[in-house]
């Protein structure tokens, strides 16, 4: 029941920041629509115990700017291997093996390692990520395990 | 004051640019399938990123703002889920995609 309620006023709340209306008439169309929505997730169980909730995390703060300065350095990278006339990269495959315990925090991982330009995560076994590296400068970036550090670290936050 | 922003965000959202055309002009260079697809992470990593942050200058402290911050925070989400979907297709399609090399050379 909780969940619903928070669900609902997190809808209501993305309805008004996106429509701008805060006129009655037109507001009694989005509480209408809002109601619809959370009518049918609980037709659909989303809100059943095995859904991991996404909830705040006091580091997060802390983990996006170093993030951006990641995509940053490796966006110049693969920028000049692009623009470099003889071709300087090396493809590769390397895998990693994730230290974070949740499934929100692998999904993070992953999506992490994803978002960096010059690294692709490809496939998930139990225990190993599958990364695509483009050259041997990104590939080590990834076994140093720079980003598992700070994702378990991040983890450590959310419980 | 005003200047500023605005020199500030044509500034960003003319890195942006560049960044997304250098994606583009790699997409076209790169020799195969995964090489290119690591060109196009360019445009939706720090393209989008700039590009966005450019227009947020321009929109000052407005509902716009608001919906410029979750169009970005969406992209940043949706964005690595396509390309790993797309990636995951091709490794169990053909393994050659993702090695480089022949697939009946490799295991």
């Amino acid at each position: 029941m909780k969940t619903v309620i928070l669900s609902f006023t997190s809808l209501f709340l993305l309805w008004l920041l996106l429509s701008g209306y805060f006129k009655a008439n037109l507001t009694i169309f989005g509480i209408i629509s809002c109601t619809l929505v959370t009518y049918i997730s609980i037709k659909l169980k989303i809100y059943s115990s095995h859904h991991e909730r996404i909830k705040f995390n006091l580091r997060l703060p802390f983990y996006i700017p170093w993030l951006l300065k990641e995509i940053t350095k490796s966006n110049l990278h693969v920028a000049r291997c692009i623009l470099d006339s003889n071709n300087r990269t090396q493809p590769q495959v390397v895998y990693s093996k994730p230290s974070q315990k949740t499934n929100t925090g692998l999904a993070v991982y992953a999506n992490s390692i994803t978002l960096t330009p010059g690294t692709i995560s490809i496939d998930i076994n139990d225990n190993e990520i599958l990364v695509h590296a483009l050259t041997n400068h990104t590939a080590q970036g990834i076994i140093n395990g720079d980003i598992d550090k700070r994702v378990t670290k991040l983890e450590s936050g959310i419980h | 004051m005003p200047a500023l922003m605005n020199g500030l965000s044509a500034l960003l959202v003319l890195a942006g640019c560049v960044f997304c055309l250098i994606g583009a002009f790699g997409m076209m260079k790169m020799p195969s399938f995964i090489t290119r697809v690591h060109a196009a992470s360019l445009i939706d990593s720090l393209g989008a990123i700039l590009i966005i942050s450019g227009l947020v200058l321009q929109a000052g402290f407005t509902l716009t703002t608001i919906k410029l911050i979750l169009i970005l925070l969406f992209l940043l989400v949706t964005g690595p889920t396509a390309i790993h979907a797309l990636v995951n297709t091709a490794l169990h399609e053909d393994r050659s995609y993702i090695t480089g090399k022949d697939s009946s050379s490799n295991t």
